[in-house]
């Protein structure tokens, strides 16, 4: 079964996606300030992660910031995937700029 | 006819009986009114109804009516709309609770244009949080509740047009509007078992609806039957200055470009789905073919749809949302894991969505290419039937995964991903039912503009099938 939301939303071709991982069956609000420091015994977060705990670590408990960190984890793959698709210089985006003449 | 059955009945009689002055369109926003109290609130589909406003509607209705002011099969008869559409008289809560109070000064264009129609909102309908935005992974994703299915409420109605879904599976109004980003009408059309029409990106304005994705955003209506969506959108579409990707492109006349329409079938649509959402879809096929050319194993161009639209809607999404995930806010939302989903969201690098963009540029062509040689490309429109209340999405129906190769790319979830990104139209067609006496559906994905040919395709269908008109048990 997928794992992250992406994956989920990949394979589901919804938006209705997030981690597959279980939810602890109690979470909590921290307390404001409380430290975003990883489980014990976990695997360390990656690069992204990191960063996203210490912008938004004080909004979560451990066990969403782990869940956060699958999160990162798969956008950090999911970028290397997109960015190992070539594309030429002249291949614009699907975006429609337009200047507005007043 | 009963009261009870009179939402039931498909909404081009039901518009002759109110132009015949057979039916009071007075009675029909009081039984309305009535039905989504009593049923509506139950299946969690109701966040507020219009009450007076929508009685005083109606009296306004038929005074013109009984004048001879006709303004045509709208006329007189509720609807609700997913509460992601602004409403001056109605709080527009987005199915969050951070947003439950949230009061507009205006009518979105989707609401002004069917009161110029004549229809009266009785019903701001549920929706999942934010659309869907956050990641939601469980049905219980929206501060009033998982929406839950007619067809039986130990399962969802899908999302994240949930209220939609099972109050026109109901009988509760005739019409609803939904909006779809990347499935949220298809869905919940199969899984409720009603009819869902997703417009083409542009022809209907996004000016009022809650922004969640600007490139992919539609309305579209969910009603009882192609012919009853074909109605509703043409009160709908059309270009509209305040919302400048509107287009001026026509809703093309109510008959199929060829006279024996193409339909293409996608190579792979059923692998790993249920055994009954493969036969319906086979049945389905044979029905098809009755008035079309089926053309079986047809294959998509092979770009990264899924991923693509992933990218994007995290993108747009983390921007459309930015001050709500950045302060903390998210915390308040129903789903555990819509309170951490946005951070990934805002996390996603500039050069992901460029290039996400870029191919979704490249999958233009190709896409015309083909919606030029097929009128419809087919796949079901879900891999199972509805999703059980109070399990994960991902827990459920474990016996589809089983032996699924771990790249796996889904026919139906590629087609739902690319025929938003290309802004092409589709349709859910009820086909049959499934387990747990659940609806299954059948999806279509037509080309650019090309609405009426995919109600036409729709509409002699349902002409040869019964499933669009079935009536859930105790209702």
């Amino acid at each position: 079964m997928p794992k992250t939301r992406r994956a989920i939303l990949k394979a589901a071709g919804v938006i209705s996606a997030l981690a597959a991982l279980p939810l602890p069956a109690q979470t909590r609000t921290p307390a404001p300030g409380a430290s975003p420091t990883p489980t014990p015994g976990k695997k360390a977060p990656g690069t992204l992660a990191k960063l996203a705990r210490e912008r938004y670590g004080r909004f979560l408990t451990e066990e969403e910031m782990a869940l956060m960190d699958d999160d990162m984890e798969a956008l950090e793959r999911r970028s290397a995937r997109l960015r190992g698709y070539k594309l030429g210089n002249g291949e614009e985006p699907a975006v429609d700029f337009v200047v507005v003449r007043r | 006819m009963s009261d009870e059955a009179i939402f039931f009945t498909p909404l081009r009689e039901l518009a002759a009986k109110v132009r015949a002055r057979q039916v009071s369109p007075v009675a029909l926003a009081e039984e309305a009114l009535r039905r989504l109290e009593a049923h509506g609130r139950k299946l969690n589909a109701v966040v507020t109804l219009a009450g007076d406003d929508a009685i005083t509607a109606a009296r306004e209705a038929e005074r013109e009516i009984r004048r001879g002011k006709y303004r045509g099969p709208l006329h007189g008869i509720p609807y609700g709309a997913k509460d992601l559409l602004a409403t001056k008289k109605m709080p527009t809560t987005w199915g969050a609770a951070p947003y439950r109070n949230q009061q507009f000064p205006y009518d979105g264009t989707v609401i002004r244009k069917l009161a110029d129609a004549g229809a009266v909102l009785v019903a701001k309908l549920s929706m999942v949080e934010l659309a869907g935005g956050m990641g939601y992974n469980n049905a219980d994703a929206s501060f009033t509740g998982p929406g839950l299915n007619p067809w039986n409420t130990r399962f969802w109605s899908g999302g994240s047009s949930s209220g939609p879904g099972s109050a026109v599976a109901a009988g509760l109004v005739p019409f609803a509007i939904g909006s779809e980003t990347v499935g949220s009408i298809i869905t919940p059309a199969a899984f409720s078992g009603v009819t869902g029409l997703r417009p083409t990106y542009g022809l209907v304005s996004r000016h009022g609806a809650m922004a969640l994705c600007w490139t992919l955003d539609k309305l579209g209506p969910l009603a009882r039957g192609a012919d009853a969506c074909a109605l509703v959108l043409d009160a709908i579409a059309g270009k509209d200055p305040e919302d400048p990707t509107t287009s001026a492109a026509p809703v093309r006349s109510a008959r199929p470009a060829r006279s024996r329409p193409r339909i293409a079938v996608l190579q792979g649509a059923t692998d790993f789905v249920q055994p009954e959402v493969a036969k319906n879809f086979d049945d389905s096929l044979t029905v098809l073919g009755r008035f079309a050319e089926v053309t079986r194993n047809v294959a998509l161009p092979d770009l990264p749809y899924g991923m693509c639209a992933g990218t994007i809607v995290d993108a747009e999404g983390g921007s459309a949302f930015l001050e709500l995930i950045e302060s903390g806010g998210t915390r308040e939302l129903q789903a555990k894991s819509d309170r951490y989903g946005g951070y990934s969201s805002v996390m996603t690098p500039a050069v992901d969505y460029l290039q996400a963009m870029r191919l979704r540029g490249k999958m233009r062509a190709p896409f015309a290419a083909l919606l030029d040689r097929y009128d419809a490309l087919a796949t079901p429109s879900r891999a199972s039937v509805a999703y059980p209340i109070g399990l994960d999405f991902d827990k459920a129906w474990p016996e589809l995964a089983k032996d699924r190769p771990a790249n796996f790319v889904s026919a139906i979830g590629a087609l739902i991903s690319a025929g938003n990104l290309v802004g092409y139209p589709a349709i859910s067609l009820p086909n049959g039912f499934g387990q747990e006496g659940l609806p299954t559906g059948l999806h279509l994905l037509g080309g650019a503009f090309r609405e009426a040919d995919l109600a036409a395709i729709g509409r002699q269908y349902q002409r040869r099938t019964d499933f669009h008109s079935r009536r859930p048990p105790g209702y």
